[in-house]
């Protein structure tokens, strides 16, 4: 990482990092990598699949079906300064991963 | 004792100023990370709470023949009004941040903030016409503009289902609620049509 050789207790020898992502999701120790053929549910996807699908990247151009999804508040915020009004960055701002969704339709990929 | 009642009313402000006094002394200690969104959803779920205290004020009342209970109906409907409107101003206040043009946003954008904005129309010409001098005024159609409640709260349902994110749990037991309430009030207007009870024997 950061082209040094990771030490074993960040999750050497191989770990997952997805930094556009919450930081629990990179995870620190890869033990096992399973190839399915039907796309497995996610998290998000079984909580409620009308409303998130298997992606789950916050997409700031494509509404969700009962909010906007162009602003972010930054937490941890203060009583009287909610952090309002943070325009969402497409990819949390890692534009550089764009590429792996290439070619997808982000309004029904998302 | 309809100062009693008031007084009651008043505890959930009451210990939410407490919280707020030491959130400003103490920032991160009363309301956890995000202490606008906190204090935004408290006054919401004592609005829906008190708006369900008041519908259940007269079923009490018809249930336990005690009309004498009536009277604490408007002292709780008016605390309703008043959780209503502060949660609306913290909402514009803390979260909107004091922007007209963020308020529209969300008006527009957000469906829930939409259902509950048409709740708090609701509430407003019941708060205004809840005296007594205007009872007198509108003689029989106070009752029918006071019917208007029926529409807030289920607006407020709305509101709070759309705004849920993880649980129904809280909106379920509110509608079930809501829901009884409702079928008292029907089975009281049946049994009104069908000649209150048949006379024992």
């Amino acid at each position: 990482m950061y082209g040094q050789v990771l030490p074993n207790q960040n999750g050497a020898p191989l770990r997952l990092v997805v930094p556009w992502k919450y930081g629990f999701k990179s995870i620190k120790s890869i033990v096992r990598i399973e190839l399915t053929s039907t796309q497995p549910p996610t998290t998000w996807n079984l909580a409620a699949s009308n409303e998130y699908g298997f992606y789950a990247n916050v997409n700031p151009t494509v509404q969700h079906p009962r909010w906007s999804q162009a602003s972010e508040r930054r937490l941890p915020s203060s009583l009287f300064n909610g952090n309002r009004k943070i325009p969402t960055r497409m990819y949390n701002g890692y534009e550089e991963v764009a590429s792996l969704y290439t070619g997808m339709n982000l309004r029904l990929n998302y | 004792m309809k100062s009693i009642v008031f007084a009651v009313c008043s505890i959930p402000l009451l210990v939410l100023g407490w919280d707020v006094a030491n959130e400003i002394r103490l920032p991160g200690s009363a309301f956890g990370p995000d202490p606008a969104e906190a204090v935004v959803d408290l006054l919401g779920t004592w609005t829906i709470r008190f708006l369900l205290i008041t519908l259940s004020i007269s079923s009490f009342a018809r249930t336990f023949k005690r009309p004498e209970m009536g009277s604490f109906r408007r002292t709780v409907g008016l605390w309703t009004f008043a959780y209503a409107c502060l949660h609306f101003l913290g909402y514009f206040t803390l979260l909107a941040e004091y922007s007209f043009s963020a308020w529209l946003e969300d008006f527009s954008e957000r469906t829930y903030i939409t259902g509950g904005m048409v709740a708090l129309m609701l509430l407003i010409p019941l708060a205004i016409t809840s005296t007594r001098n205007w009872q007198r005024r509108l003689g029989p159609r106070w009752r029918s503009l006071h019917a208007l409640i029926y529409p807030a709260a289920l607006a407020g349902l709305l509101h709070i289902l759309w705004a849920a994110k993880a649980s129904l749990l809280d909106v379920s037991i509110y509608g079930f609620t809501l829901a009884l309430l409702f079928a008292e009030r029907i089975v009281v207007r049946i049994r009104r049509r069908q000649g209150k009870g048949v006379v024992n024997g």
